[in-house]
């Protein structure tokens, strides 16, 4: 019995089903981790619309992209460099989908193309500003969820943990990430709540993931980083590498001699040294 | 009252002839390996004399035991602070050079070495490093050395004496050295378990036996420092601590320790002593003239019918307080008070005990000859070659009384044995002494037989083991049933 044609039938039931479970989840990875960043049809957000980003671009040139935005920008390619200076300088983040998911995207997005902008719904674009009703005091809020001096509903950890700002209330702050003094100048309200409500980047994804910010806690750190953005030319946090490094100098002195001092009267030597270090007359 | 078991030790000094047996014995089971080379778990010194390792009794250089703070106790080299200090540099740790380095002969020479002018020779070599080496010292380097410069000279226990006393003492036709076999002493208060930061050193419940789990243990080396008879050693092998177990396999099936089954002059007695172990800390902080009288009085008397039945309330089995009621131990220590502990001053509370050993007298040079007759038989206790503060540095934190009523008891023996045998002292000769320790016939003979005519079930009275009881204490064995037995308990590097 010949086996091989049912080897190719169940080859091409598989790609059949498997392209049909890609469709949906183009949707959802694009929801999940482009929305934040980009519509279809529905205008620039962080980064382009990309309403019929599939006729404009060839796959391969999206692929590569999508997969690694900063290695096709550093190739030099003319495209690429130019859609990066276009838009503030922000690195789209490198993704790890296989090809059958961002072809998934892909698709998901030339449906959507096809559709107008009133196409499929796109979750990311706020319908009103969000900080049109903030106070100065959603932006203390933001400050305090910012360095940890009130905990994240969830739970999730505070921005400190890993990003910096420049302001003279945060005393010390991560630098794992990037500085977000001027984020908010640089992509906007809708940018800074989408990313931080629904963040495209893996650390923060995996960060987050079981511990989502609430609506109140988005305007409040959105707000928050618009104030920095603003205020942030005026401010002169505190420069403490200098006493850092005195101190340490200092420290170690002190360290150094009080191990002097604790350990002077110390055995130093064997109790029989007197007798083990005789000269011996027999020749090694 | 709590009370427990414990098996303890006498080591008779009088009759130990320093041949180093129980040495060779248990390096030969134990300590013949890679690491241990330099560990002698069971060792000989001669006294005076600065043992091994060198002064290990001057705790002002290798702060082992404990001290006097306040009501209680504390180590003086280890603990939280302290040990915190010296967790990278312990320098009141013992170095190799205070041992010994040990070292070997290249046997193969005599026979492998090309033909040449010269008798080829077997040239030592180093155990540690495989270098040929100069040996300078040994564990028994001062062997027999009585009144050396170097070694006896520098006694810890004679430092206190006043500079004639010891001058007396090294005074060529005066000078005499006794032996001082030492083992682990299993202590009521091991400062070793104590000073642990891992918790790997461990005194068994069933008989007091203490041991390091070489598991847990994570070199840390807190026990060497501690232990103030220093008979805690570091295998730099296997990174571990080891220690005598009182070859606790042997004892578990009936058997002597090696050191003890091995012991030429059978000097060494083994037995169980119950004792109160509520009043471990009162006795341990006491102060410094009661240590000894103290300790002695946490033993607890195994005839008493109240001791035997709080004794089996604790689970004491019916096996170990008969043979705590034939301890040879017991006899030596409670009933007839001739052995007393070594160092007491260390307030480990050791479960070794020694009956001193009863030196001869002073002889004198007179008229150009060495004369050694004297107005009675023996010669006066007081007039030992020893001086009694020497001994008592050694046996009773320095308290000459003690010492002095032991050897008494013990001259009180001497003479009444040999009135029985030979006859010829006079009566108040024999009768005084006896009277002064307040010793009858019965007792003498009694200490007399156990002395020197013991047999061999007579010396070691060993209880059963009782592991399965001890095993009981751990986990439910009825849950385990069927699930152990044949099998392996590490598993094997290949196969199954």
């Amino acid at each position: 019995m010949n086996i091989y044609p049912m080897k190719y039938l169940l080859l091409i039931i598989g790609f059949a089903v498997s392209s049909v479970v890609l469709a949906g989840e183009g949707e959802d990875i694009f929801k999940k981790t482009c929305a934040a960043c980009h519509t279809i049809g529905k205008g620039r957000l962080v980064g382009p619309d990309l309403q019929n980003v599939t006729q404009k671009q060839s796959k391969e040139w999206l692929l590569a992209f999508i997969k690694s935005s900063t290695s096709v920008i550093k190739s030099g390619d003319a495209d690429a460099v130019a859609i990066f200076e276009e838009y503030n300088r922000i690195m789209m983040p490198d993704n790890n989908f296989s090809d059958d998911q961002i072809m998934a995207v892909l698709d998901y997005i030339s449906q959507g193309s096809q559709g107008g902008s009133g196409g499929s719904a796109t979750a990311a674009t706020p319908a009103t500003d969000i900080l049109a009703e903030t106070t100065p005091d959603n932006v203390a809020n933001g400050a305090s969820l910012f360095d940890g001096h009130r905990r994240l509903s969830n739970g999730g950890p505070s921005c400190a943990s890993c990003h910096k700002v420049r302001d003279e209330r945060i005393f010390s702050s991560g630098t794992l990430a990037k500085d977000l003094s001027q984020t908010y100048e640089n992509i906007g309200t809708a940018g800074v709540s989408a990313i931080v409500k629904n963040p495209p980047f893996p650390v923060m994804q995996a960060a987050y993931k079981n511990h989502p910010l609430t609506e109140e806690e988005v305007i409040d750190l959105t707000a928050y980083l618009k104030s920095v953005s603003e205020q942030r030319i005026y401010q002169v946090p505190a420069d403490f590498s200098m006493f850092f490094g005195i101190f340490g100098i200092l420290a170690f002195i002190a360290i150094f001699m009080s191990t002097i001092i604790l350990y002077f009267k110390r055995k130093r030597l064997a109790v029989n040294h007197d007798i083990l270090s005789r000269p011996s007359k027999v020749i090694n | 009252m709590d009370i427990r078991s414990q098996i303890a030790m006498v080591f008779h000094l009088d009759k130990c002839i320093g041949c180093h047996t129980c040495s060779i014995a248990c390096k030969n089971i134990w300590t013949d390996r890679k690491g241990a080379e330099y560990m002698w778990w069971n060792n000989v010194e001669t006294k005076p004399g600065t043992g091994y390792p060198s002064k290990w009794e001057d705790q002002e250089i290798y702060k082992g035991g404990w001290e006097k703070k306040g009501k209680s106790i504390t180590l003086k080299g280890a603990g939280k602070f302290k040990g915190l200090k010296n967790m990278f540099h312990n320098p009141n740790m013992p170095v190799l050079d205070d041992y010994y380095e040990p070292w070997t002969y290249q046997y193969e020479h005599l026979f492998e070495a090309e033909e040449g002018d010269d008798q080829p020779v077997a040239r030592p070599v180093s155990l540690i490093t495989g270098e040929p080496i100069t040996p300078k010292a040994g564990p028994n380097w001062d062997d027999d050395l009585g009144g050396s410069q170097e070694y006896a000279r520098k006694d810890v226990n004679s430092q206190n004496l006043s500079a004639a006393e010891q001058e007396a003492m090294f005074q060529l036709e005066r000078m005499s050295f006794h032996y001082l076999p030492r083992i682990c002493n299993h202590c009521l208060n091991p400062a070793c378990v104590a000073a642990c930061p891992s918790g790997a050193i461990y005194k068994r419940g069933e008989d007091g036996i203490v041991l390091i789990n070489q598991k847990k243990c994570r070199a840390w080396r807190m026990c060497v420092t501690a232990c103030p008879y220093k008979k805690s050693y570091y295998n730099w092998n296997t990174g571990k601590s080891e220690k005598c177990l009182l070859c606790y396999p042997r004892v578990e099936s009936g058997q002597a320790p090696a050191c003890m089954h091995s012991c030429v002059g059978r000097i060494r007695y083994l037995g169980v002593l119950l004792y109160d172990a509520d009043k471990i800390e009162a006795v341990a902080s006491c102060d410094e003239s009661e240590l000894v009288q103290k300790q002695l009085d946490i033993y607890l008397d195994p005839n008493d019918p109240m001791v035997i039945k709080m004794a089996r309330a604790n689970g004491i089995p019916e096996s170990t307080l008969t043979s705590a009621q034939k301890s040879p131990v017991y006899k030596f220590v409670k009933k007839w008070g001739l052995a007393l502990p070594l160092h007491p001053e260390f307030r480990t509370l050791p479960n070794l005990f020694y009956v001193p050993p009863l030196l001869p007298t002073m002889a004198f040079v007179e008229n150009g000859t060495y004369e050694t007759t004297s107005e009675s038989f023996w010669g006066a206790i007081e007039k030992s070659r020893l001086p009694m503060q020497y001994l008592a540095n050694l046996f009773s934190a320095g308290n000459e009384k003690t010492i002095e009523t032991v050897l008494k008891k013990l001259m009180a023996v001497r003479l009444h044995r040999r009135n029985e045998t030979v006859g010829d002292l006079p009566e108040n000769e024999v009768s005084d002494p006896m009277g002064e320790v307040t010793m009858d016939k019965d007792t003498a003979d009694a200490i007399f037989r156990l002395t020197s005519l013991p047999l061999f079930d007579e010396r070691f009275v060993i209880p059963a083991a009782h592991r399965e009881e001890a095993m009981e204490m751990l986990e439910s064995t009825a849950d385990v049933k069927g699930n152990t037995g044949f099998g392996f308990k590490e598993p094997p590097k290949r196969g199954l």
